[in-house]
Formats: structure tokens, C-alpha cells, sequence
């Protein structure tokens, strides 16, 4: 051990090789091992923790944000379903109104047909009668004169015909001077 | 001046003017005749007028012995052929004369003094006569009485009719 002569080395430089070494000795691969498994662990544990937290980060924000939009959905919704009521009221008042006014005309044509039907048969009625008047009245004439026209003589007559060119002189002496 | 003409009352219609008027024309070749055989010497009788042709040449004033009145009167015929006013009047019967006498007067007197009248017969009028002018008809038939009061048949229809409601 002595019996070669080593060189002398500085006091730093045998402090620098002693911790060299020692580091060597304290950071051997086991240790590093272990640290690096502790690390690992270490690195794993946050690693799960920070997931947890954005899990439940995003679990609250997924929460937040089905009730958001349910809540705007259902908003939404409600305002279409609204319109859509109010669409459909307004097109039943339309139709309604149309159909009452379509009522009314048929009603108002319905009467004034039959208004004017009824006049129609009333008048036919009339005509009908009228006629049957007339043609009544023409037997009846018809059989005056059969049963009677010969039995009155002419010469009876002479007093009822003076009579009634009497009461037509006028007329007749009129018509024969324009005549003549 | 001219004459104041009177138509006799059997001188009715136009007819009786001309047979009146070819009564005249026979006179007048009679008395023409019995002239040129007087004067030839041969002994002639003067034609006779019938009694209406004298009535009427009395009633115009004309002297039907004298070829001035018997040419006068045909003149008159002429003129009451053409131009007198004429109406037609219709019976149910054939009428009498007696009976046309006074329907004559009655229309000369108070419609025209030279009115002739054509005589009809009509038995579908049954009483009452028809008078038709050159314009216009007028019906006082029995007939045309009925139809112009056959109202009061229908009211009396309809009064029967409602009597029962009442």
C-alpha cells in the first residue's frame, strides 16, 4: 500500500472524489430504482387525483350542461308549442270565422230562396186559380148562353141596345166623323 | 143649294143604296124610252117609281119626273155610295124592320144623319148586339156582359167560400 508513491491531491479535489464516490454509493440503481418506482407512484397518485377532479369537473359540467339545455330546450319548446297554439288558434278562429260567415250566406241564400220560392208557388198558386176563375167563369158564360141566348128576343133587347149606344154616343159619333 | 138630304129608314145599308141606285138607272132608262116614243107619237105611260126611290127623292128634293132630278138624285146615290159614313152592327137574330126602323132613327138622329148600317148575324153573342166603326169595336152583347162581369160570379164564389168559416 505504501509501497509506491501516489501523488498528492488537493484537499477540494479529495473532497470532489469522496463525494463522487459517495454519491456513487448513496445513488446506486436500487436507490434510483426506488426512486423512480416512489416517483412513478407519486406521479400516478396525482395523475388519478387531478382525473378525479376533472372527472368531477366534467360530471358537474356535463350536469350543468344536460340542465342547461333541457332547461333551454324545454324553453325553446315551450315557445314553439306556444306559437304553435297560438298558429293553430288563430287558423280555428279563421276557419270558425269563415264557416260562420259561409253559414250566414247559405242561411241568407236559404231564405231569400225561400223567400223567393214562396212567392213563386204563392204566385203559381194565383195564376192557378186566376185561371181556374176564368175558365170557370167562361163555362158558366158559356152555358148562360147556350141555356138562354135564344130564348130572349130581339125586340126586348131594343131598350138595352138604345141604351147602351146611348151611353157610347159620344164616342161612336166621334169615330164616324173620323171614319167618314 | 144643296137639298137637306133625308134617308128614308129602310134605306139601311149600303146595299139598299145600290140597289136603289140600279132602281134609279132602270127609272131613268124607262122614262128616257117613254120620252123618245112620245115624241115619235107613240102613246107610252110614264114608268112608276117604287116608294122608297120616291121617298128618298122627296126626301133630297128631287123631282124624279124631270131628267134634272133623276140625274141629281143618281148623283146623290153616288156621292151616299162613296162617302157616307158606314158602321156594322150584328145580332143574335135576324132582326125585324120594325126593330131596325127605330135602331136607324135612333143612329141618324143622334150619330149621323146619312149613316148606312151593314146588318150581321151573329148567334154566338146570344143577346145584345156588336157595332163595329172604321176604327174601333163596340160589344154590348150579352157575351161580352158576362165576361165583363164575371168578377161578381168569383166574389160570389168566394163569398160562398167563406160563409161556412165565419
Amino acid at each position: 500500500m505504501f509501497g509506491k508513491k501516489k501523488p498528492v491531491k488537493s484537499a477540494d479535489q479529495q473532497l470532489d472524489e469522496a463525494a463522487k464516490m459517495n454519491a456513487e454509493h448513496i445513488f446506486d440503481d436500487q436507490f434510483r430504482e426506488e426512486l423512480r418506482n416512489r416517483g412513478r407512484l407519486h406521479f400516478e397518485k396525482i395523475i388519478g387525483e387531478n382525473a378525479m377532479f376533472l372527472q368531477q369537473d366534467l360530471r358537474l359540467t356535463t350536469s350543468q350542461l344536460n340542465e342547461y339545455m333541457k332547461t333551454e330546450i324545454t324553453k325553446k319548446l315551450q315557445e314553439e308549442f306556444a306559437k304553435y297554439e297560438q298558429s293553430i288558434m288563430d287558423a280555428k278562429n279563421l276557419a270558425i270565422d269563415s264557416i260562420e260567415k259561409t253559414n250566414q250566406v247559405i242561411e241568407e241564400q236559404r231564405q231569400a230562396l225561400s223567400a223567393e220560392l214562396s212567392a213563386q208557388l204563392q204566385a203559381e198558386k194565383q195564376q192557378m186559380i186566376m185561371r181556374f176563375e176564368d175558365d170557370m167563369a167562361e163555362i158558366v158564360n158559356h152555358y148562360i148562353l147556350a141555356a138562354i141566348g135564344n130564348q130572349i128576343d130581339l125586340s126586348d133587347q131594343l131598350e138595352y141596345i138604345i141604351g147602351e149606344l146611348s151611353a157610347n154616343k159620344e164616342a161612336i159619333a166621334e169615330d164616324v166623323r173620323r171614319g167618314a | 143649294m144643296e137639298p137637306k138630304a133625308i134617308l128614308p129608314v129602310s134605306v139601311v145599308s149600303p146595299g139598299d143604296v145600290a140597289r136603289l141606285k140600279r132602281a134609279l138607272e132602270r127609272h131613268i132608262e124607262l122614262a128616257t124610252a117613254a120620252r123618245l116614243k112620245t115624241k115619235a107619237g107613240v102613246a107610252t105611260e110614264t114608268p112608276k117609281v117604287g116608294k122608297v126611290l120616291a121617298e128618298l127623292a122627296n126626301g133630297y128634293g128631287c123631282d124624279l119626273a124631270k131628267q134634272e132630278g133623276q140625274e141629281a138624285l143618281l148623283k146623290h146615290l153616288d156621292t151616299l155610295l162613296t162617302k157616307a159614313p158606314a158602321v156594322a152592327m150584328s145580332f143574335a137574330a135576324d132582326p125585324s124592320s120594325l126593330f131596325m126602323n127605330k135602331i136607324v132613327t135612333w143612329l141618324r138622329t143622334n150619330i149621323h144623319p146619312m149613316l148606312l148600317i151593314k146588318v150581321g148575324l151573329q148567334p154566338s153573342i146570344a143577346a145584345g148586339c156588336t157595332l163595329r166603326t172604321t176604327s174601333k169595336l163596340y160589344d154590348f152583347s150579352l157575351k161580352n156582359s158576362l165576361r165583363d162581369n164575371k168578377h161578381l160570379l168569383i166574389e160570389g164564389l168566394h163569398a160562398k167560400h167563406e160563409a161556412p168559416r165565419a
